[in-house]
């Protein structure tokens, strides 16, 4: 195919294959190489480069989302000759060593003075959270960001907005039965029902991408919905929120009527991986990819959530409890897809929490998380539920312990039972008995919460 | 301090201030070239048939009919025209096995193709027909012997380090205090994987790039496999990505690889890991288990000691002999034990042989050791810095080996120094007051003290009498450093002009190192062992001195200044009086139509001795030493441990660059960090199982800390302008440190790293819901 975008401000176009990526367009075709490959599969961060002005890994990237997008690599920036001032300060402030991680940090950088120019340490320090280092220690790498700052490089550069600058791309006759772009649902559909099973949805690709490396995926026909806008909006409609199944995890946790009315969602979007991962990672594509793992559908199951399907025979609602049936497998017919995620509005749980533990604090797989939701009224749990991830192939709820919460009094006791129960409930299949105890005193942590009438969030 | 060694060096203010670095701006726009950013088209592609069982006699090879074999090359044994051994320190570690599997993960076989496409299918189409015979997977297995894999009776290498008279020390003590500490595998990831590319001559030769720390071991490891004599193998480092000691011994291993299929095939050929094969293949930090054993008075005085060492080397001896040495030199660390026995052996098993990592074996006795301080001192009721000022070493103190260190004092410097900067003692207080509350966050203060010997062990440095070379090329007013010395990301790159810049009265830009290439560059040894700065910045100062005597010298024969006696002083040469003729002026004046080639050998200081038989005597010649405060909370609910602060002094003699010298101990620390608590290297049936970086987890930004360096200067008169090595030593201290922290913070008392959720979830008493059950 071919596909024509901007590169550091100038018009390319080229012949690809449609699910080249980005990263080997950058270092083969355009002889672009301060782009680097670190892992491949967006564990590092070393190949980070922005689209639309939006921080991406370019491992994971597929060539036939580059059309029509402007994409901003390091070499974009300046050149040694005549650095950008944000280049300078990572070359005056010591924040370069061996130098390979530097181009993704100072592109993840960027990504964010764009975003707040003045940023403090903590904002620094998440917005880079997805760039590994292992020769600085990160400490100079903080000093040159603040010292860009200081001198106002992020002042002016906006943000910019995701915009269709080209019709969509247009794929070679070889090509034309395996490789689609729709631009709306009703075309995505058709597919669906042309193709069934055999087609491939792609979005943002972060679980597709690592898959196919790693032997794990492999397809026959692909349909990238990225251009079909209409689901990437979220809307009211009577007592529910509707949330387009292309939202991402930036999209959804840095929405702030979601912070304040789901919070336990927004919280398992934001320690979803890291940044690069959250502008691509989206809401449909966490569910559909159907991992216990997966961050945003253990936070669904206690809100009441259902996803929105569409097919042959019309739309239906799948409560997300009923969604999956095991790893990697779904309940969606196979003309369906998914077109947006419904949480009720009506009685939103005053009481929410999200908990993960991950191997470590950023760009981490889960190996435990739990949400709670409950209402009170007066002393007594009205309603509560709870959820655990990474226990079984699909996040669950934890029945058996809200039964036992289910209208009892708040006492000093419950947390430590409701606990007890909670761990008792879940069965990893691993390490289990630091697990199943992390378990229960993440929900004797939210009973806790409920004994003070605090928000467990911020404890 | 007082400087002699720099003619000017009182007047040129570089070394002790931080310049740019030379290569950060060409880093910090992506227009350095790493290997793989080489034009590499028409390359053909290397890979290796390797092994999916750890232990096994190979019967054949089987090779799928249906894929045409003549698209590509195929190397076994038979196509090694040398010996069939990577050659490092011994040679037991095969190219390609002739029959014998020795660990999962080894090439038994190598492809060249095309394309990867290509490679990849006839990879597919090759398997191996072995029969499967029992591994030995732990050291305490390989120890009794029922299997055979490596030598007589399995050990890689066996020290012993004895002094005074331990027997009686225990008779005499107190209290005895006994403890067993295990470390696990760390891996380097270097951001940049490993990567070799081969391209083979008419004649014959073969030219090697990639990257390396050590073109030399290539270059060795080339010549002894492919029989070829010197001139005919070139090897050349490229930028190199962070390598962190993983860069040291693995590369001799690809290197004769690519080589092996660039021949074969005819073709230059490309062999440049994905992480996934990086993370399976490539050596390890040695796991290690360290008993301790320590007579002490009443009043928390050490008396005596019995250490035994157990080092996990994987299937070959890589560097394990030499890392155990170091291991063993630091297992009393900074502390006085006057009757002290140690036993030291590195292990054979079938499992990948692990290699050299920053650190090199003192990382594992610093954990032992620091931890077991932290034993005595809860058992003795002390406090952990009391236990450790009671017992630092004090001047005139000898270690076991017999050396008095000439720095010693400076152990007990950085501990006060530390101790005060972090508030320790204040702190920890605080915390066991502020733990009792109900919050699942406990806080918790960790202390460690360390010590690094900088170069190499005993007459290391003697042996290779590394040698630098300075050059003017002619008409030019730049002078090259021609070192084997790599920049890696170190800063070699900068330091190493900035002594020679300062040494000759020049600016940083006149003075260039040149990326090493054994065509061009003499052999100044590996760039490892803390050694560039101390050692080949060393011989760079004197070299610098001898070219200033040479150029005055054949100044002296043009008819201008006959007979006049010219002197180098702050940049220009002047005969005493009025005159002052610039460097480069006079250089050109002098070197003519050839410039100026001067080649320097380490001269070895006066005054060390080492027994290399009865290991004892001057094992360094100086120290770098180092104390770590770690603050960290624990949340007790999920058992996430959070470092909130690091405090490191460290005594280095002299920082050239004090902003890349506390570069190398902030990142070193978080290095050490990563090792203490998140990074674990899991094995599965024999077989490496972590893959991915989703599943190796170095330190994000979210995982660090802030960080607090405090350099000390204590300069060594033999280092250049004092310097002392540095790379390693912030690796060296800080786990244990963690641990210490989290001990307080948890209320457990760790003895392992790395400190898992599970394993700290183990060190609790039973939680309510598993009582219960």
């Amino acid at each position: 195919m071919n596909i024509r975008f901007f590169l550091n401000g100038l018009f390319v176009s080229r012949e690809v294959h449609p699910l080249d990526r980005l990263l080997d367009i950058l270092r083969t075709e355009e002889e672009l190489t301060g782009t680097k490959e670190g892992c491949g599969e967006g564990e590092c961060g070393a190949c980070a480069v922005l689209i639309d002005g939006e921080l991406v890994n370019s491992c994971m990237v597929p060539a036939l989302q580059v059309h029509g997008r402007e994409v901003l690599t390091i070499e974009g920036l300046g050149s040694s000759k005549d650095p950008d001032l944000l280049q300078s300060a990572f070359a005056e402030e010591g924040a370069v060593q061996c130098g390979f991680c530097i181009p993704g940090m100072i592109m993840a950088s960027r990504a964010l003075l764009a975003e707040i120019p003045h940023p403090d340490r903590e904002q620094i320090r998440f917005a880079l959270s997805g760039n590994l280092c292992r020769c600085t220690g990160y400490e100079k790498i903080y000093n040159a960001v603040e010292k860009a700052a200081s001198l106002g490089y992020g002042e002016g550069l906006g943000k910019k907005e995701k915009r269709d600058i080209l019709p969509p791309p247009e794929f070679s006759p070889s090509e034309k039965d395996r490789f689609f772009s729709p631009s709306t649902v009703e075309e995505a559909l058709a597919l669906r029902s042309r193709y069934g099973r055999e087609i491939t949805f792609l979005s943002g690709g972060t679980d597709f991408f690592p898959d196919l490396k790693n032997g794990k995926t492999s397809w026959r026909r692909i349909a990238d919905l990225s251009r079909i806008d209409s689901l990437r909006e979220s809307a009211i409609s009577g007592d529910e929120l509707f949330i387009g199944s292309l939202m991402t995890d930036t999209g959804i946790w840095k929405d702030p009527f979601l912070q304040r009315t789901f919070p336990a969602l927004t919280e398992a979007a934001r320690l979803s991986g890291a940044p690069a991962v959250q502008n691509r990672a989206t809401l449909g594509g966490n569910l559909a990819s159907a991992s216990g793992a997966a961050d945003l559908p253990v936070p669904l199951l206690v809100l009441g959530a259902s996803v929105l399907a569409e097919g042959k025979k019309g739309k239906r609602r799948i409560p997300v409890e009923n969604f999956s049936t095991g790893y990697r497998t779904t309940t969606l017919e196979e003309s369906e897809m998914i077109l947006a995620v419904v949480l009720p509005l009506k009685n939103v749980p005053p009481f929410q929490a999200f908990f993960k533990r991950g191997g470590r604090a950023a760009l981490t797989l889960s190996r435990i998380s739990v949400a709670c939701a409950a209402e009170l009224d007066g002393e007594e749990i009205k309603s509560i539920r709870l959820a655990s991830g990474s226990m079984s192939p699909f996040p669950a709820r934890m029945t058996e312990t809200e039964a036992f919460l289910q209208g009892r009094k708040i006492s000093p006791e419950l947390p430590d039972l409701g606990g007890e129960q909670a761990s008792r409930e879940v069965s990893p299949r691993k390490s289990a008995s630091f697990r199943k105890a992390v378990t229960g005193k993440y929900v004797r942590r939210f009973l806790l919460s409920l004994n003070d009438r605090g928000s467990p969030l911020q404890g | 301090m007082t400087e002699k060694e720099g003619r000017n060096g009182d007047t040129m203010p570089l070394v002790g201030t931080s310049p740019l670095r030379v290569d950060a701006l060409e880093k910090a726009c992506g227009e350095a070239l790493y290997l793989d950013d080489l034009p590499l088209q028409g390359f053909w592609y290397g890979g290796a048939v390797r092994s999916s069982i750890p232990r096994g006699k190979i019967r054949g090879f089987v090779r799928d009919p249906s894929f045409d074999w003549t698209r590509v090359a195929v190397v076994t044994p038979e196509d090694i025209p040398g010996i069939n051994a990577v050659a490092m320190i011994r040679e037991d570690y095969p190219a390609l096995p002739e029959e014998d599997i020795s660990f999962a993960t080894q090439a038994v076989a190598l492809i060249a193709a095309p394309d990867r496409k290509t490679l990849e299918e006839a990879l597919a189409a090759f398997t191996i027909d072995a029969e499967e015979l029992p591994p030995l997977l732990a050291v305490e297995e390989a120890l009794e012997g029922r299997e055979i894999i490596w030598g007589t009776d399995n050990i890689l290498q066996e020290y012993r380090v004895e002094s005074g008279v331990p027997q009686r020390a225990f008779s005499e003590a107190d209290r005895i205090v006994e403890g067993t500490y295990r470390t696990g595998y760390q891996e380097h990831v270097y951001l940049e994987t490993q990567g070799m590319i081969a391209i083979p001559g008419p004649d014959g030769s073969v030219e090697v790039l990639g990257s390396m720390q050590c073109p030399y071991y290539v270059q060795n490891a080339l010549m002894k496999g492919l029989a070829l004599p010197e001139e005919k193998v070139r090897v050349r480092q490229t930028v190199t990505g962070g390598a962190f000691g993983g860069k040291e011994d693995y590369p001799s291993v690809l290197a004769l690889h690519a080589a092996l299929c660039a021949r074969k095939s005819g073709r230059p050929v490309r062999m440049i890991f994905d992480r996934k094969e990086d993370l399976l293949c490539t050596p390890k930090r040695h796991p290690s288990v360290v008993r301790h054993r320590t007579a002490l008075t009443s009043e928390g005085r050490i008396l005596g000691a019995e250490i035994d060492i157990l080092l996990d080397g994987g299937a070959f001896t890589t560097m394990s002999n030499v890392v155990l040495s170091r291991s063993i030199l630091h297992a009393t660390g900074c502390y006085f034990m006057p009757n002290v026995s140690v036993r030291a052996r590195a292990v054979a098993t079938n499992t990948p042989p692990n290699g050299a990592f920053r650190g090199f074996g003192v990382p594992q006795s610093a954990f032992a050791l620091e931890r077991h301080m932290d034993k005595i001192a809860s058992e003795l009721g002390m406090s952990p810095s009391e236990i450790r000022r009671k017992n630092v070493l004090k001047p005139g103190e000898a270690f076991p080996y017999g050396q008095i260190p000439p720095d010693g004092a400076s152990a007990g410097l950085v501990l006060e120094k530390a101790l005060e900067v972090s508030d320790y003692e204040a702190k920890r207080k605080q915390f066991e007051r502020t733990n009792s509350a109900s919050s699942p966050v406990k806080r918790g203060i960790g202390l460690s003290l360390c010590l690094h010997g900088g170069g190499f062990t005993g007459s290391g440095e003697e042996s290779i009498a590394g040698k630098v070379s300075l050059r003017i090329p002619p008409g030019t007013d730049r002078v090259d450093l021609l070192v084997s010395s790599v920049e890696m990301g170190q800063g070699a790159s900068t330091v190493l002009p900035m002594i020679a810049a300062q040494t000759l009265g020049l600016r940083l830009e006149e003075v260039r190192h040149i990326p090493p290439d054994t065509a061009e560059v003499p052999n100044s040894g590996p760039t490892v062992a803390s050694r560039t700065t101390m050692y080949v910045g060393k011989t760079i100062q004197e070299a610098c001195l001898a070219l200033g005597d040479l150029i005055a010298a054949k100044a002296a024969l043009l008819p201008e200044y006959r007979g006049k006696t010219l002197r180098l002083e702050r940049g220009a040469f002047t005969d005493g009086g009025e005159r002052s003729v610039s460097f480069f002026t006079l250089a050109r004046e002098a070197g003519g139509e050839e410039g100026f080639l001067l080649t320097k050998e380490y001269s070895p200081p006066e005054g060390f001795c080492w027994n290399e038989e009865e290991f004892r005597g001057d094992a360094y010649k100086a120290y770098g030493w180092i104390a770590n405060v770690v603050e960290v909370e624990v949340n007790m609910d999920s058992l996430e441990i959070s470092p909130k602060n690091v405090w490191a002094a460290a005594e280095i003699g002299r920082a050239i660059s004090p902003g890349m010298a506390s570069g190398q101990i902030e990142g070193g620390t978080l290095q050490a960090l990563g090792y203490a608590y998140l990074e674990e290297y899991l094995m599965k049936d024999g077989k490496p199982a972590t893959a991915h970086l989703n599943q190796y987890l170095i330190p994000t930004t979210l995982d660090t800390p802030k960080m607090h360096v405090h350099i000390l200067e204590s300069p060594f008169p033999e280092g250049p302008f004092g310097a002392k090595g540095l790379g390693e030593l912030p690796m060296d201290s800080t786990a244990p440190a963690l641990a210490a922290a989290v001990s307080q913070a948890a209320d457990v008392f760790p003895t392992a790293i790395p400190l898992t959720g599970e394993y700290l979830s183990s060190l609790l008493p039973p939680s309510p819901p598993e009582a219960g059950r």
